[in-house]
């Protein structure tokens, strides 16, 4: 609104909830009582809306004229992001990641999903699609770990997930293909923001829950004119004029969270088929109330048991967990460097945990002798595989003791639990964005006939774009702001990597457990010695083997004593020897 | 603050002008950078420069016609 729009700063309210800015974006604590972040961000360079907007942010920690973008490629250019030790299993083991693992069978799985037409996904989840064994690939605990994807979860949303980094796909076994920041994600993205559009005039109202619109309907046209909201607990109305704008979150991932610590287990206090009445989904309840125009916030909400999951906050002082990071380490945690490079998945725990060490310091005021780790776990309702509870029964202790377990550790259980302080997050809707959803069942971010109403966040329909990132965050706030300001402004489709050959090319090598995928020796006859060589993943053969590597591809195709089988091969070899020869 | 020249450790060989043609690209534990040929926001970044300027003069030898005819108002 101020960049583009041209809007004063002072012309602009945030209502938010909390007492602190930032949403889900948090992170907060001290050494003493124990670091929380609910959640982390692992990104990748083509979040092209987030950059663009925080290439105009000023860094915190950065001379005038710097930028947050500036700060992140500062970091990161020089530090580059893998991991060792991507999945372990059998209590302390790292297993196999070097590939996704997927037989020809399942390979066509995924490419089949890739053909489909969105239209044609509606209330689909992955395990209707995938077989059995698909959802115990390498692929599937990659995928499913590092995106917090359940199996009972939309399949929709997973192929809109692989159109979205179809690019990354060669980078998924090892996380090359990911860029973190360079603190919590508050410290890196909301501090800097806020303090941008303070300096501008914007006000933050704390304290403030807004449940719901006042909107007048004329003909096919709707207008909000006024507010309700509960600030302080009163209820209040806030008018609002038919130039006036109105954004709004609909529902809240990080809502109703419940908290815990060391020796207390978090107790929910959410409903598991209805938020209730002082929740931040009430804004979205209420409006669909008004038309199906705003979709069906109950689809999201409805299932707690199957949205739910749980993430600890470790503050971890030198200990035998410290010592066995360390080994699974890419760089001495406390180097400033990359430490595991994101997440490691424990594939054999029935909890399906994970937990990852960022760059260190995590907080700008973290002693030099923390650490801060950050631990989830997608299944909710199985007993651990050490700690025979569910995890949102267990206290931290517990939770550090199946951590322990599953890192071949847990005889010295009582040295890590001296030195570690554990705060936990269980959050009803972590994966509420997730959940098996129709056309229809998310607004968009304008919804048809609003004349003053935008709405975002991980509830609202994009074209092509995914939910649960930062990017789609900012990019359905840029439509909404765009559309209502009438600028003749586009909001660029994702990144257009997925149609790129070249990108194609290396998925399905990545995907063929990189071996070279069936047509490929072919592609090469045809094409290593002309200006399109580069674009092919190299041979693992020798020159000289490679025609019959190509012959044998070929026959393998179409079958054995084809009779066009030599005709091909000569086809290509005269276009081989076409290319490479001199005119003249 | 961060001390921003002693924080660019960016090797001496970074290859400013990128090739695309030149080799396969793909992921992989050494990249740092973007593909070569990659457009988007994420390159309009302002580096950091490696060592002071402030003392720094550049010259730019144009080469424009004395005698380029002047457009009457």
């Amino acid at each position: 609104m101020i960049r583009d729009g041209s809007m004063k700063g002072e012309d602009i309210t945030v209502l938010d909830t909390m007492h602190i800015e930032g949403g889900s974006l948090d992170g907060a604590g001290d050494p003493e009582n124990g670091y929380i972040i609910r959640g982390g961000r692992e990104m990748n360079w083509n979040y092209d809306n987030l950059w663009d907007m925080f290439q105009d942010v000023q860094a915190l920690e950065l001379p005038e004229g710097y930028s947050v973008l500036d700060e992140y490629r500062l970091v990161n250019d020089n530090d580059p992001n893998f991991s060792k030790a991507r999945l372990m299993h059998k209590r302390g083991q790292i297993r196999d990641f070097s590939t996704l693992g997927l037989s020809k069978p399942q390979q066509w799985e995924l490419i089949r999903l890739l053909l489909k037409r969105k239209e044609d996904l509606d209330d689909i989840t992955i395990e209707q699609y995938f077989s059995s064994g698909f959802l115990e690939t390498n692929f599937w605990f990659l995928w499913r770990s590092m995106f917090a994807f359940e199996n009972w979860q939309s399949l929709l949303e997973m192929k809109l997930y692989m159109h979205r980094f179809l690019d990354a796909i060669d980078g998924l076994t090892d996380m090359s293909a990911l860029i973190f920041p360079k603190y919590n994600q508050f410290d890196s993205f909301v501090r800097p923001l806020v303090t941008h559009l303070r300096e501008r005039g914007v006000k933050i109202q704390f304290d403030t829950r807004v449940h719901d619109l006042d909107i007048k309907v004329d003909g096919d046209a709707r207008t909000v004119t006024a507010i309700h909201a509960k600030v302080g607990g009163a209820d209040t109305r806030i008018p609002v004029g038919p130039k006036d704008l109105v954004f709004a979150l609909t529902g809240s991932m990080t809502e109703g969270t419940a908290y815990g610590d060391m020796d207390h287990a978090p107790v929910l206090a959410r409903g598991k088929h209805d938020p209730g009445e002082a929740s931040d989904w009430t804004l979205w309840t209420n409006l669909a109330k008004k038309s199906p125009i705003f979709g069906k916030p109950e689809k999201f909400y409805g299932n707690v048991d199957k949205s739910m999951w749980e993430s600890v906050t470790l503050t971890c002082k030198p200990s035998p967990f410290v010592d066995r990071l360390k080994e699974l380490s890419v760089n001495d945690p406390y180097s400033g460097k990359t430490v595991t490079g994101g997440i490691i998945t424990f594939t054999d725990s029935n909890w399906v945990l994970s937990f990852t060490c960022n760059r260190q310091p995590h907080f700008p005021t973290q002693p030099k002798d923390v650490l801060v780790v950050w631990v989830y776990a997608l299944l909710m309702d199985k007993e651990g595989n050490y700690v025979k509870k569910p995890m949102p029964a267990c206290t931290g202790r517990e939770i550090l003791a199946e951590l322990c377990y599953h890192l071949g550790i847990e005889d010295k259980l009582d040295a890590v639990v001296a030195n570690t302080k554990a705060r936990l997050a269980l959050m009803p809707y972590i994966t509420a964005m997730f959940m098996p959803r129709a056309a229809g069942d998310r607004p968009h971010p304008v919804p048809a006939g609003c004349t003053n109403l935008g709405l975002m966040g991980q509830f609202v329909e994009t074209s092509n774009d995914i939910i649960f990132t930062m990017d789609s965050s900012v990019r359905t706030a840029r439509i909404a702001v765009y559309t209502l300001l009438k600028l003749p402004k586009q909001v660029p489709d994702i990144s257009p990597t997925q149609y790129d050959i070249r990108t194609i090319l290396k998925g399905a090598r990545a995907l063929n457990n990189n071996e070279p995928f069936p047509g490929e020796r072919l592609l090469h006859r045809l094409l290593d010695k002309t200006y399109y060589s580069h674009i092919l993943p190299p041979l693992p053969e020798p020159d000289a083997t490679r025609r019959g590597s190509a012959e044998r591809e070929l026959a393998g195709l179409l079958g054995k004593g084809d009779q066009a089988l030599g005709a091909i091969i000569g086809w290509l070899e005269r276009i081989r020897e076409s290319i490479s020869t001199r005119k003249g | 603050m961060t001390d921003v020249a002693s924080s660019s450790t960016s090797p001496n060989s970074f290859e400013v002008e990128t090739d695309a043609s030149r080799r396969y690209w793909h992921n992989s534990s050494h990249n740092t950078l973007p593909p070569p040929d990659m457009m988007g926001a994420y390159m309009r970044n302002r580096p950091v420069p490696k060592g002071p300027v402030e003392a720094r003069k550049a010259w730019i030898s144009a080469a424009a016609s004395r005698d380029w005819p002047r457009l009457s108002t």
